[in-house]
């Protein structure tokens, strides 16, 4: 996959720029410029255009732009890029816009939502044509969002990526490859599938049958609510399992500063507090989409029963108001209201008999109708509640994720100004590790019982299925939609099994890829572990973790990208703003050596392309020497002349202004060789 | 395996998760059912896709 084109207009800094690379050799692009000219504005609008992402509102619609518009004028801030999709030609041109209008305040209107637009052409067709269904979808499958971190990377961060929050990205982009998602949707869609059909062998074979399937439905439902606890406080357990080792990695050498121990014990709990809270918010938006996907399921049959009850209500079945004991009671003592006299076996007597007949059954199936229609309102009441209840947390989860993470950074920059600290401060972390131990046993305890609970639901739930054969017996038809109703468990069940055997094998596969390309950077008998909790380790050939430099750790960042392309055999370019950053020379010449055979390799039917943003520290004539064979395409952003604040212009080459100094200087004058 | 040209072409870009699936100890006929099941996944289909899918795959057994 190779970006062809990018055209950014109104973004930013960015005002208009057309980078067209289509024409030029080679698969690496250095897009260069002095801080705030846009390279990472210029980052921002990739994500906004392949994720939707968008950038904080400062920094979205153009001020150039804004400033040379008048009050009402609409201003389109546009992203477009155009790719190759693989070697057989196939371009994309993936476009999204965002209307803007400029009012008396400073702030300008926004005009509806972002608009996406992709098209395509086949190499040998003549024009593009639109993907109307749904663009999003499309641009997911090729730029899964999950991946956005290995696609979109910052190298000033790089080196922090496997300290930091990488488990959460490694193992987001292992559940992506092993396609979680996919066997999840399809463990659901046979699971309801199951469920559609055990309704139509219930309606088939009757009330007793009927009966079964709702007590089924039920104890399923109650299965699933097990597991998601269980899930919950897996979970729990989890955190406090990693908070009990870091305890024990403090322990292991501290002295002195007790105030940022303080502080730090204050943001432990503030941190735990947020993660229960983060927990319970995701709990309650899962058992809430659940609900609500069962609710969804339930809608599909209400139009039949609607019909149901507005017959049923033209036809006076409802409310049902027979009272046959009155009729009957007129029989047994042979006169009618009107006055006829009854004898038994009599034409008044046998009509009054049949018509009791008949109203009962209607009556009955009346009350059925009657409690239906009110739990159809209900149902679709609930849908509609469930829905925004589902946006809210969704809201909460972003705000205590964002919370977490400003927790999170405190207590490293706490962790690395405390060496160590007091004897006190010491005691009280003991106790709090004796406090977790505590928590621990619990959970443990209680997470057990629920694997029971599991077990034993499980049970109940076979049972009530094997029952509900049963009932279908001697009913031909039934019994075929039984055989089915079981194949399509089996298949649920085996989606829902094979994720752990997929996840194993993509973890296997990506340490097996990393192992190999890393023993090029750090001689010796190292291996790669990507633990069950998807920590990224580097061992030592006795199996200890190894100290790696701060270069060494960058590196290990790009390995673990270029590795996840290889597993996946998925093409999309690396983006990487600062890409050397602490890299020091030795470093840069072996990223060279590795990226010009990742850029070789031919994948998936598609070309790899790289593109690195950077300034002139970064990319010196030194570091352009380590590059050479690749032969790099080098374009820049610079300040445009007359609004050099606000808006910045592209180029290719070098940027003259760099010429005029230090290392650059010497290269213009030909004084490196 | 039976599949139109334009879910094997959609299966084309699933290779790994179809190697998941073959490489599984699950019985032939699951493996079909999981292989048919993500073509129908990968197009986004709908339940009443799946009950089809179960319909035709059980009348086989």
């Amino acid at each position: 996959m190779k970006i062809e084109k990018v055209s950014v207009r109104n973004f930013g800094i960015i005002a208009d720029i057309d980078l067209d690379v289509s024409a030029k050799e080679g698969s690496l692009v250095f897009l260069n410029g002095r801080n705030g000219r846009g390279k990472t504005t210029f980052q921002s609008a990739l994500r906004w255009c392949f994720f939707g992402d968008e950038p904080v509102a400062a920094k979205f619609l153009s001020s150039w732009a804004l400033n040379n518009a008048k009050i009402g004028d609409t201003l389109t801030t546009r992203v477009e890029a155009e790719i190759t999709m693989d070697t057989a030609g196939t371009i994309a041109v993936i476009e999204r816009t965002q209307l803007f209008q400029k009012t008396d305040s400073v702030v300008p209107k926004r005009l509806g939502q972002p608009q996406l637009t992709v098209k395509i052409r086949k190499a040998d067709a003549g024009s593009l044509t639109d993907i109307k269904a749904d663009p999003e979808m499309w641009l997911q499958s090729f730029f899964p969002k999950r991946l956005i971190n290995f696609f979109l990377f910052d190298g000033e961060m790089m080196k922090n990526f496997f300290d930091l929050k990488v488990k959460g990205a490694v193992e987001n982009a292992v559940r992506e490859i092993a396609g979680v998602d996919r066997f999840d949707n399809i463990a659901q869609n046979m699971a309801a599938a199951e469920t559609i059909l055990n309704r139509k062998i219930a309606k088939l074979t009757g009330a007793k049958a009927e009966k079964i399937n709702i007590q089924l439905e039920a104890q399923q439902k109650l299965l699933v609510e097990i597991y998601l606890e269980w899930k919950t406080l897996s979970d729990q357990l989890a955190v406090n399992n990693s908070r009990s080792e870091e305890i024990s990695n403090i322990l292991q050498g501290l002295e002195g500063q007790a105030d940022a121990a303080e502080r730090l014990k204050y943001l432990d709990a503030e941190e735990a507090d947020h993660k229960s809270k983060l927990t319970r918010a995701e709990e309650e938006f899962q058992s809430e989409i659940l609900t609500n996907g069962t609710n969804s399921l339930l809608v599909g049959a209400f139009p039949e029963l609607k019909k149901q009850v507005a017959r049923a209500k033209q036809e006076d079945w409802l409310p049902p108001p027979f009272e046959p004991a009155r009729l009957e009671k007129l029989i047994e003592d042979g006169t009618c209201i009107c006055g006829t006299h009854l004898t038994p076996g009599d034409h008044f007597t046998k009509a009054l008999q049949s018509l009791i007949e008949k109203h009962r059954v209607s009556s009955g199936v009346g009350k059925v109708l009657d409690l239906m229609s009110r739990q159809i309102d209900l149902v679709e009441v609930n849908l509609q509640q469930g829905w925004r209840v589902i946006q809210d947390k969704n809201v909460s989860i972003m705000q205590i994720s964002k919370d977490i993470s400003r927790v999170q950074k405190e207590k490293e920059r706490l962790l690395e100004i405390m060496k160590g600290s007091d004897v006190t401060e010491i005691r009280l972390l003991v106790e709090e590790k004796k406090n977790l131990d505590k928590e621990r046993e619990r959970l443990v305890t209680t997470t057990a019982i629920l694997l029971g609970q599991n077990e034993s639901q499980t049970y109940k739930v076979e049972t009530l299925q094997k029952e509900l054969a049963q009932a279908t017996e001697g009913n031909k038809e039934a019994e075929v939609l039984q055989d089915e109703a079981k194949f399509a468990r089996e298949i649920a069940e085996a989606a829902g099994k094979i994720h752990q055997s997929a996840i194993k094998q993509v973890r296997q596969r990506l340490q097996e890829s990393f192992t190999e390309k890393f023993a090029v950077i750090k001689k010796g008998k190292f291996i790669t572990e990507i633990t069950s909790d998807f920590e990224v380790k580097t061992l030592n050939e006795f199996g200890h973790e190894t100290e790696l430099s701060e270069g060494e750790k960058m590196m290990k960042a790009y390995i673990f990208a270029i590795a996840l392309r290889e597993v996946i055999n998925l093409g999309f370019p690396l983006v990487v703003d600062t890409p050397f950053g602490r890299l020091d020379s030795p470093n840069r010449a072996e990223l060279a050596k590795m990226l010009s055979k990742f850029l070789e390799d031919e994948v998936s039917n598609s070309n790899r392309q790289a593109f690195f943003l950077m300034q002139d520290t970064e990319y010196t004539p030194y570091t352009r020497k380590y590059f050479e064979k690749l032969k790099p395409i080098e374009a820049y952003l610079a300040k445009d002349d007359k609004y050099e604040n606000i808006k910045s212009d592209l180029d290719y080459g070098i940027d003259p202004d760099w010429l005029l100094y230090e290392s650059w200087k010497d290269w213009a004058e030909g004084k490196l060789g | 395996m039976k599949l139109t040209e334009g879910e094997k072409e959609i299966m084309e870009d699933f290779e790994v998760i179809r190697r998941f699936v073959s490489e599984s100890d699950f019985s032939d006929e699951i493996k079909e059912a999981l292989m048919q099941s993500i073509a129908l996944e990968v197009q986004g289909k709908a339940v009443s896709d799946y009950l089809a899918l179960v319909k035709q795959l059980a009348s086989e057994k």
